[in-house]
């Protein structure tokens, strides 16, 4: 059922912590050998600054600020890869100060119709509640927290909907996977919590948006 | 050029409007401790006031339209090298039961990738339907894996459990 | 299949998943004494099969499992080893002899770690689980070398013994330069360390239960080097010396690189029990030529499961089928095909021969000119 309205999926990893955002520049990773040097040559550059640097790949994003390193990928075949460029380059900076990572799912719906649309966000919130008060009330942006993960590590789950205007009853489900780091200087526990938390959280991810269809059958109504 | 010493972007980008991007990221700098997915969910506020210029905000959404639907993945890896060709044991990303085998040509190998290519050497495989901005393409993308070399600081710690295991197991 | 083999019978049973996931033998030397030499496992549920075996059998796996053998740590022999280990919680774990163990364990880690990040497992990880195991339990690992016993025991009327009769000195003390030029080779690298025939270093076992014996051959091949390989246990072992053999577990899946007419003139007995499982990646295995070979020796000759002709695709979604058709035809799926050829022989009886039972995708092999 999932696949009838899921449109694409964007992966993206996000690391707080204290970086140099110079450093993270094409040629640098492939002198790394992390990327292939025509890749480093056909870059889109877009900003290098001492306080953030954005440039992207044909198959990734990248978005460093001082605090901040963020690389999105929409196209799936690339996930892997992904995951692979940000654990070698962790490895590489292992001394780098890092206080959280998140690996974020986030999902692009598109729900065929009207009536599909207002009853995906119906049976998510009891939009009766909002009425006469407000006229034809609609669900725009919903948010659940799991505060303490089930698996025992320090983070929690979040997980957001939000309706997606730049699709046709488009709705962007958005899950960050959030761990918190204990050891400040963590190339280890970066590197292991990405190694031996990637792929169940890809498969969670499915999960919760298979459990989430199952349960909202906004498409029997 | 501003006095802030910015690099200027390189490609379709005319004047690009630098005066307030030091305040702008005076803002987010100090305030972004959230993992989320992007700036914008943690800083709806600072995102709308438009502090990196529309061209990039339309770069963002260039690449938002290049995706795959649903591609069969694979993790690999090279059992057989010969002139023209290689030979890989697979295994299906989405459905790990059973093992899969093929032959690929060294056509398959991208040039940057080619280094890469040896017994042993792990690769990525996928093929199914990708939307370039519209357009819908079929593809096939194999990929080797990238890794950072070990650091000193792994290798030593190795070495010391090694010594470790040595110590603990009863060798007769 | 029945239940606990009583104490009475020598069992062999010799598991194979198709060539494709690794094999096993399972044996019950008589006295609730069992060892398992090497494993492999259902790629589906991703169970260790040995052990599955046994605990269907009843078998308390914690105190009567006393020995398990790795013969060489190749992919296709020590999948769910470690698992079955873990399990059997009174065994001794025996592999082939490296001298240097220190630089031997920092090789399997450094193995071991590389995956860590990666999704593939291996042979090393498997390996690296078990020296874990063994590092918290404090139980004896045992060095597999020519002539060593691994294991015996005497209890009123069954005498039982295992003993490896290789790898030799010289495949060790080669083994030793192999691991440093590894490691300084492969050292902090990315790649995945490539260990060089390790079919040289397969641990071959002579198991004896009173007066019978079985040869269990592993992968292990015949060289031209008289100091390696099944030359080196014709000319120099002791233990071998006057033993006949009526069960042969026949190496590397029956290829010509482990045969030597010596083997079946010489420690094997007229006419033996044998058994083999094929080998379905890439070059097949066994061929025919070779079965007529092993039929001229023997007529109760088995196998776990057929050797594949061809293989077939996995099914899949249409447009997906059609889409890998276009871009590879080649992709076949390597099948999971369980065979179990189950070998007992009554020790109270006297001259007694082995009976042989077949289960799932196991076969008898018959002379086709007949």
């Amino acid at each position: 059922m999932v696949d009838k309205f899921l449109e694409f999926q964007t992966i993206n990893i996000a690391v707080v912590g204290d970086f140099n955002p110079t450093i993270f520049q094409p040629f640098w990773l492939s002198s790394k050998n992390l990327i292939r040097e025509d890749e480093a040559k056909s870059a889109n550059v877009e900003l290098i600054h001492n306080d953030i640097v954005r440039f992207n790949l044909d198959w990734v994003s990248f978005e460093i600020t001082r605090n901040r390193f963020d690389v999105r990928c929409t196209k799936e075949p690339y996930f892997d890869p992904v995951k692979d460029l940000t654990v070698g380059i962790f490895k590489i900076l292992h001394e780098t100060p890092i206080r959280t990572l998140g690996i974020n799912h986030i999902f692009e719906l598109a729900l065929q119709n009207e009536k599909y649309f207002y009853n995906f966000g119906k049976n998510l919130a009891i939009l009766d509640l909002w009425e006469p008060s407000l006229n034809k009330p609609k669900l725009n942006y919903f948010e659940v927290i799991e505060n303490e993960r089930g698996d025992g590590k320090k983070g929690s789950r979040r997980v957001r909907l939000r309706s997606a205007p730049e699709r046709t009853f488009g709705v962007t489900l958005d899950i960050n996977n959030h761990f918190n780091i204990d050891n400040k200087i963590s190339e280890e526990s970066l590197v292991n919590l990405i190694g031996s938390n990637w792929q169940g959280s890809l498969e969670s991810g499915h999960t919760i948006l298979a459990n989430l269809f199952e349960k909202n059958k906004f498409y029997n109504e | 050029m501003s006095k802030d010493n910015l690099t200027l972007p390189v490609k379709n980008t005319d004047a690009i409007i630098l005066g307030t991007l030091p305040s702008k990221l005076e803002v987010v700098r100090g305030q972004n401790n959230a993992s989320d997915a992007s700036l914008a969910a943690v800083q709806d506020k600072e995102r709308d006031i438009s502090f990196i210029t529309p061209n990039i905000e339309a770069a963002d959404v260039h690449r938002s339209r290049s995706y795959f639907k649903k591609p069969q993945n694979w993790i690999g890896f090279v059992t057989q090298i010969s002139s023209d060709g290689f030979s890989a044991r697979l295994n299906d990303k989405t459905n790990s039961s059973t093992s899969e085998e093929a032959e690929f040509d060294l056509e398959d190998v991208s040039n940057g990738d080619s280094k890469l290519l040896k017994i042993g050497a792990v690769f990525y495989w996928s093929v199914g339907y990708a939307n370039q901005n519209g357009q819908i393409i079929k593809q096939s993308i194999l990929r080797f894996k990238r890794d950072a070399n070990m650091s000193d600081t792994e290798f030593d710690f190795l070495a010391d459990r090694a010594s470790e295991l040595n110590n603990n197991i009863l060798w007769d | 299949m029945d239940n606990l083999p009583t104490n009475n019978i020598f069992e062999v049973s010799l598991i194979g998943t198709g060539g494709g996931y690794g094999e096993s033998v399972v044996i019950h030397m008589g006295d609730d004494n069992w060892a398992v030499i090497d494993s492999c496992i259902d790629p589906n549920s991703k169970n260790c099969l040995p052990l599955q075996y046994l605990e269907a059998k009843g078998v308390n796996v914690a105190t009567n499992v006393k020995l398990i053998v790795c013969t060489h740590w190749h992919n296709d022999h020590v999948q769910g080893i470690s698992t079955l280990l873990a399990a059997c919680k009174s065994a001794v774990f025996s592999m082939a002899r490296a001298n240097d163990r220190k630089k031997f364990l920092l090789l399997v880690g450094l193995d071991t770690t590389r995956l860590k990040v990666s999704d593939g497992s291996s042979s090393t990880s498997e390996i690296q689980s078990c020296f874990e195991i063994l590092s918290s339990r404090q139980t004896t690992f045992k060095n597999a070398e020519q002539d060593k016993t691994l294991f015996s025991s005497v209890s009123g009327k069954v005498s039982a013994s295992i003993k490896s009769l290789s790898p030799s000195d010289l495949v060790v003390s080669e083994f030793d330069s192999e691991i440093s030029t590894l490691i300084s080779e492969f050292g902090k690298s990315n790649r995945k360390i490539i260990n060089n025939k390790p079919n040289n270093k397969s641990v071959v076992l002579l198991i004896s239960v009173n007066e019978h014996s079985a040869i269990f051959g592993a992968d292990l091949e015949v060289t031209a080097n008289p100091k390696k390989g099944w030359l080196c246990i014709l000319d120099n072992s002791t233990v071998i010396k006057g033993v006949k053999a009526g069960l042969v577990k026949i190496p590397h899946h029956g290829s010509s690189n482990g045969y030597h007419d010596r083997i079946w003139t010489e420690i094997v007995e007229k006419d033996p029990t044998a058994k083999l499982t094929p080998w379905n990646i890439g070059k097949k295995l066994p061929k025919q030529e070779m079965l007529d070979t092993y039929l001229r020796h023997t007529a109760n000759l088995f196998i776990t499961s057929d050797v594949k002709k061809s293989s077939k695709p996995k099914k899949r979604e249409k447009r997906i089928e059609k889409t890998i058709f276009r871009f590879n035809p080649t992709l076949r799926e390597i099948r999971y095909d369980f065979g179990i050829v189950r070998s007992r022989l009554d020790l109270n009886i006297s001259g007694c021969k082995w009976k042989t039972e077949l289960f799932g995708s196991a076969k008898q092999i018959e002379n086709e000119r007949e």
